[in-house]
C-alpha cells in the first residue's frame, strides 16, 4: 500500500514538474500574457540584448554576400551615410537591398505589413481597422498588377529582383547569427522573404499617404448642414486671396473638356442616413494610422538659374515635408557604377533614390495636391443583391474574400466587393466606392530610373510622362544651367458633376481620362529666371481644367508667396541664401495681415497689458521664432479671428463637429484664405456678421479676437506679456515608426508654424510631427550638394546613428553630398567589401 | 567527504553555466532546461542541488550580459528595451531581472524535473 502511495507520489511529482517545466518552455516559444517569447527573446546571446552590439558602428570587413557577380565597396561617412561602388547595376541594387535592410529592416517590414494588411498578424486587433482598410484600398492588388505589367527585359524588374535579393541576403544572416532586430524579438516573429510585390506595396503606400483624401466626404457634409451655396462660398474651387501660381500660362486646351459645374440650381445634398454613414466612415478613417490619409500639405522646391546666382550657374533647393519620424523615412546613399550614378535619399524598401542628383541634373518634389480621389454613391437595390446599377443595367459586383491573421486571436474574414468605379468603402446607409488614381498601376520605378540617367531636361520630361501617381512637381535644374518644373500625373476628369463632392455612380459622372501631359502645369526656363511650388495651386484662375478646390486640397500659398518674395528680388543669390530660404520661420500672412491688426487697435482704447501686447505686434518682424512673444499672439490671435469670423455659422447650422472633428473651425486652407482675403478687401463682407447678430465688419471682429487672445494668453502664460514665448506653446516632435513613445525625439519648444517656409505641420497648430523631412541643396557652381534629415542612418535606436543628424538639422546647418570618392578620402570612413 | 562533495558541486556549476553560457550564444536557449534537468537526475541532496540549479540559470543567463557591459553600453541597452516593452524608460532593471528569473526558472523546473524522475527511477520502495 505504502509502495503504491510512494509510486504515486513519485508520479505525481514528475507529472508536477513536468507540466511547471513545459509550462516555461511554452512561455519561452510563445510568451505569455503582455511578455514577448522569453526564451529566444531574453537569452543573452541571440535574444533583444544583442542590440546593444548591434548598434556599434561597422568596422572595415569583407561581407559575403549571395548573387552578387562581382565585389561591392560600401563606404561608409563617419556620420553612417552610406557610398556603394559597384561594378554594374545588378550589383548596385543588389548592395542597396541588403544596406537598407542592414539598417532599416524593421522599418520596412512594418510599412509593408501596413501595405499589405498585415499588421494584425504582429501586433494583434488594435491593428484591425487599418488591415481592413489597406486591404479595401488594395494597395497590394495594384502592386501585383504593376508586377505582372513589368515583362521580363523591363529595366524595373531587373533592379526589383536584384534589390530583393539584396535584402533577403541580409534576412537569411540576421536569421543566422541572431542579430535581427530587436522589434522582431519583441514581437516574437521572423521576416518574411522579401518579395518585389513588397516594394511595390511600399511606393503605393507613399502614393496613398500623398493623396489619398476624404475631402468629398467633408463637402457632403458640410453641404448637408449649410447648404451648397454657402459651403462653396466658404471652400471655393479657386482662391479668393492672391496667389502665386508657378505656371501663369498661357494655358493649353487639348481635347478633353474642362468638368461642368452644376452651380446652376442642382442642389447636391445627402439625406440624414447618408450624413449617418459618412460620418461613420469618417470615423473609421480617423481611427487610420496618420500616414493612411493625406492631411496638410507638403513641401517646397525651387531652383534659379545662373542670371539670378552669384556664379552664374543655377541653384536649386528642395524640403519635402512628410512626418517626422524616428527613423526617418529617407535612407541617405549615393552609389555608382559604370553606368549609373546617383546621390540622395532613398526610401528604404525602394531601390531608388526619390530627390537627388547625378552627374548632370539635379530634381526635387513637392505634392501636386490636385484631387486624386472621387467618392461614388453605387445605386443598388434589394432586389438585386450583390450588385450595382451602372450604365442602365445591372452589374455584379467583384468580391475578393481576404482572411486576416490576428495575433493572439482569431482570423477576422473580410470580403471586399469593387465595382467598376473602385472597392466599396461602406454600405451602411449607402453604398460608396472610392476611384483612387493611387489605384492604378504607375510605373515610378521605371519613371525614376530614366530620370537617374537622363542628363538635360528632355530625357527628364520624357521619363515623367509615364509617372501617373503620386502627382508631383519636379524641379529641375542642370549642370547648363537650365532650370524647369513639371506637375506629372493623373488629373482625372470627369463626364460631368461636382468631384468634390460625392458622384453619381450610375455611369455619368465616371472619369473619361486625364489632363493630357502636354496640358499639366509645367515650365522650363521661365523668364522669371526662377521656379518654384509650395503646394499651392500651380496654376491661375483661367487653367482650362478642374485640378481640385481650396479644400481638396491645395496649400494656401502663404509658404510659396515667401518663397516668391525673396527669389523674385533676389540677385547674385548663394547657397547660403537657400539655406536661409529653407530656414525662414517668415509667416507670410502676419506680414500682411498683422499691419491691419496693429491699425485697428491704434484706433482702440486698451488696457495696458493689451498695450504692451499690441506693441509686440507692431515691433515685429513676422518671425516665428521660438523666443518670439509676438508670435505667440499673432498665432493665438489668428486662429481665434476665425473661431470669431466663422463659428457663428458653423453653430447655426449645426456642422457635425462633434462627430466629425476635422469639419471644426481651424486654421485650415480655404477659412484661412477667405478670412486673409475679406480682411484686406472685403472688411464689411456679410460673413463678418453673424447669423442673426448685430452687424459687424472684420475690424469689429478683430478687435474682440485680440482681446480674447490677451485673455487666453494670460490664462496659459501668466499676466507678463514678456513671458508669452512661442516655444511655451509650440514644439516638434518626431515620433517613433514603432509608435513607441521612448524611441521618440521631443516635444522640444520650437519655431515656425503650419505655413512657413520651415513648416511646423500640425492639427492644432501646437505640435507639430511633420515638416522639412530632408533639406538638399544643389549648386550647379561647383556641382556640390548639401543635405540633413533629422534623424539618422540606422533603425537601432541604441546606434550613434540613430538621431545624429537630428541637431545639425535642427541647427539649420547641412552636411555635404559627398562622392564615393571623397568619402574613401574622408577621416573616420570604413568600408565594407561585399563578395 | 564534504569537501569533495562541495568540489564537485562546484565544477558541475562551473560545468552548467558555462553550458548555458555557450548555447545560449547559439541561440539555443532551451538548452538551459536540458542542463537543468541533468544536474537534477545526478545530485543528490535537494538543499544543494537547488543552490545549483538556481546559480547554474541565473549566472548563466546574467554573466554573458555582464561580460559584455564591460565593452558594451548594458544598462542603456535595458533602458531601451524597458521602453519598448512598454516600460519606462528607467526601469531597465525590469529586464535584467526578467531575464535572471527566466535563466533560474528554466534551470530550476528542469532540476525539479530531473529529481523527480530520479526519484522515481531509483528510490527503492519501502514497506
Amino acid at each position: 500500500m505504502a509502495k503504491k502511495r510512494n509510486l504515486t507520489w513519485g508520479l505525481g511529482n514528475v507529472v508536477a514538474a513536468a507540466i511547471v517545466t513545459s509550462g516555461l518552455f511554452y512561455a519561452g516559444v510563445h510568451g505569455i500574457g503582455p511578455l514577448p517569447p522569453i526564451g529566444p527573446g531574453f537569452n543573452p546571446g541571440t535574444g533583444v540584448w544583442r542590440m546593444a552590439s548591434d548598434a556599434q558602428l561597422p568596422m572595415s570587413q569583407d561581407l559575403r554576400i549571395n548573387g552578387l557577380e562581382q565585389p561591392v565597396k560600401v563606404i561608409f561617412e563617419r556620420n553612417g551615410v552610406a557610398h556603394i561602388e559597384a561594378k554594374n547595376d545588378h550589383d548596385l541594387y543588389t548592395a542597396m537591398g541588403y544596406l537598407h535592410a542592414r539598417f532599416r529592416l524593421d522599418q520596412m517590414d512594418l510599412m509593408r505589413r501596413q501595405g499589405e494588411g498585415l499588421l494584425s498578424q504582429i501586433v494583434g486587433r488594435k491593428a484591425i481597422s487599418s488591415d481592413e482598410f489597406e486591404l479595401q484600398l488594395g494597395l497590394e492588388r495594384t502592386a501585383q498588377q504593376e508586377w505582372r505589367e513589368m515583362k521580363p527585359g523591363d529595366p524595373a524588374r531587373a533592379v526589383l529582383l536584384a534589390y530583393a535579393a539584396g535584402v533577403n541576403d541580409c534576412i537569411a544572416q540576421d536569421e543566422k547569427s541572431g542579430n535581427l532586430p530587436a522589434l522582431f524579438k519583441l514581437l516574437g516573429y521572423q521576416p518574411a522573404v522579401w518579395t518585389p510585390i513588397d516594394s511595390l506595396v511600399i511606393q503605393g503606400e507613399m502614393t496613398q499617404s500623398l493623396d489619398f483624401s476624404t475631402s468629398p466626404l467633408d463637402y457632403a457634409l458640410l453641404v448637408k448642414a449649410m447648404g451648397y451655396q454657402q459651403t462653396m462660398k466658404f471652400f471655393p474651387i479657386l482662391p479668393p486671396d492672391t496667389q502665386h501660381p508657378y505656371d501663369t500660362g498661357p494655358y493649353a486646351d487639348n481635347g478633353l473638356a474642362p468638368i461642368e459645374s452644376s452651380t446652376t440650381g442642382e442642389v447636391q445634398s445627402i439625406s440624414a442616413t447618408e450624413e449617418k454613414s459618412i460620418l461613420g466612415l469618417q470615423k473609421h478613417f480617423r481611427d487610420l494610422p496618420s500616414t493612411a490619409i493625406h492631411q496638410g500639405s507638403n513641401s517646397n522646391n525651387w531652383a534659379v538659374n545662373g542670371t539670378k546666382t552669384v556664379h552664374g550657374e543655377a541653384l536649386m533647393a528642395g524640403d519635402p515635408h512628410l512626418a517626422q519620424t524616428l527613423p526617418s523615412i529617407w535612407y541617405q546613399i549615393s552609389a555608382d557604377d559604370p553606368d549609373t550614378h546617383f546621390s540622395g535619399v532613398s526610401i528604404p524598401g525602394l531601390p531608388l533614390i526619390l530627390i537627388g542628383h547625378n552627374q548632370h541634373i539635379s530634381w526635387s518634389e513637392t505634392n501636386v495636391q490636385n484631387q486624386a480621389t472621387l467618392f461614388y454613391q453605387e445605386k443598388t437595390a434589394k432586389s438585386h443583391p450583390h450588385q450595382y446599377f451602372w450604365k442602365g443595367a445591372w452589374h455584379p459586383m467583384q468580391t475578393i474574400h481576404y482572411h486576416i491573421p490576428v495575433k493572439g486571436g482569431q482570423t477576422v474574414p473580410l470580403n471586399v466587393q469593387l465595382t467598376v468605379h473602385g472597392p466599396i468603402m461602406t454600405q451602411e446607409g449607402q453604398t460608396l466606392s472610392v476611384d483612387w488614381m493611387g489605384a492604378l498601376p504607375s510605373p515610378d520605378l521605371d519613371v525614376m530610373l530614366q530620370i537617374i540617367h537622363a542628363s538635360n531636361f528632355t530625357g527628364f520630361k520624357s521619363a515623367l510622362q509615364n509617372w501617373h501617381a503620386p502627382s508631383q512637381n519636379f524641379v529641375y535644374a542642370d549642370d547648363k544651367g537650365n532650370i524647369g518644373l513639371i506637375s506629372a500625373g493623373y488629373y482625372p476628369i470627369v463626364k460631368q458633376g461636382d468631384m468634390w463632392l460625392p458622384l453619381s455612380g450610375t455611369g455619368q459622372s465616371d472619369v473619361i481620362g486625364t489632363v493630357p501631359f502636354q496640358d499639366v502645369p509645367q515650365v522650363y526656363d521661365p523668364p522669371t529666371d526662377f521656379v518654384f511650388s509650395a503646394n499651392q495651386r500651380e496654376v491661375g484662375a483661367n487653367y482650362p481644367y478642374y485640378i481640385g478646390t481650396t479644400m481638396d486640397f491645395f496649400d494656401n500659398g502663404y509658404r510659396a508667396d515667401e518663397i516668391y518674395q525673396v527669389l523674385s528680388h533676389g540677385k547674385d543669390l548663394t547657397v547660403q541664401d537657400m539655406e536661409r530660404l529653407q530656414n525662414s520661420t517668415t509667416d507670410y500672412l502676419a506680414t500682411e495681415i498683422v499691419p491691419k491688426l496693429v491699425s485697428v487697435l491704434k484706433k482702440q482704447t486698451l488696457t495696458p497689458q493689451q498695450r504692451t501686447a499690441a506693441k509686440a505686434l507692431s515691433t515685429w518682424h513676422d518671425q516665428m521664432g521660438v523666443n518670439s512673444v509676438a508670435a505667440s499672439i499673432w498665432w493665438t490671435f489668428w486662429t481665434q479671428y476665425l473661431q470669431d469670423t466663422f463659428e457663428p455659422w458653423w453653430a447655426a447650422d449645426k456642422v457635425p463637429v462633434a462627430q466629425d472633428p476635422s469639419l471644426a473651425v481651424g486654421p485650415n486652407a480655404a477659412l484661412n484664405e477667405d478670412l486673409e482675403s475679406w480682411t484686406l478687401n472685403d472688411p464689411t463682407n456679410a460673413a463678418f456678421t453673424a447669423p442673426g447678430g448685430a452687424y459687424r465688419t472684420a475690424s469689429e471682429v478683430m478687435q474682440q479676437a485680440f482681446s480674447e487672445t490677451v485673455k487666453q494668453l494670460s490664462q496659459k502664460l501668466g499676466n507678463h506679456v514678456s513671458e508669452w514665448q512661442w516655444g511655451k506653446l509650440h514644439a516638434r516632435e518626431f515620433q517613433a515608426v514603432s509608435q513607441i513613445p521612448s524611441l521618440g525625439y521631443g516635444p522640444r519648444p520650437s519655431s515656425g508654424d503650419n505655413w512657413t517656409v520651415d513648416a511646423a505641420d500640425s492639427n492644432n497648430g501646437y505640435l507639430s510631427t511633420a515638416g522639412p523631412s530632408w533639406r538638399f541643396i544643389m549648386n550647379w557652381g561647383d556641382g556640390k550638394a548639401i543635405g540633413i534629415y533629422p534623424g539618422g542612418e540606422s533603425e537601432n535606436p541604441m546606434s550613434p546613428w540613430y538621431e545624429n543628424f537630428v541637431q545639425a538639422w535642427w541647427n539649420g546647418t547641412y552636411a555635404p553630398m559627398l562622392s564615393a570618392k571623397a568619402a574613401s578620402r574622408a577621416p573616420g570612413h570604413v568600408t565594407w567589401t561585399l563578395q | 567527504m564534504f569537501r569533495i562533495r562541495m568540489l564537485t558541486g562546484l565544477l558541475i556549476l562551473v560545468a552548467s553555466v558555462a553550458a548555458i553560457w555557450l548555447t545560449n550564444n547559439v541561440g539555443d536557449w532551451w538548452a538551459t532546461l536540458i542542463v537543468g534537468g541533468v544536474i537534477g537526475l545526478l545530485w543528490t541532496g535537494a538543499g544543494v542541488k537547488t543552490v545549483i540549479a538556481v546559480l547554474a540559470g541565473g549566472l548563466g543567463w546574467i554573466l554573458p550580459l555582464l561580460w559584455q557591459a564591460q565593452s558594451l553600453p548594458m544598462g542603456r541597452a535595458s533602458s531601451v528595451l524597458a521602453g519598448m516593452m512598454g516600460f519606462g524608460v528607467g526601469d531597465g532593471w525590469i529586464v535584467w531581472v526578467l531575464t535572471a528569473v527566466f535563466g533560474i526558472l528554466l534551470s530550476i523546473s528542469a532540476t525539479w524535473l530531473g529529481s523527480a524522475i530520479a526519484r522515481l527511477v531509483t528510490k527503492p520502495a519501502t514497506t
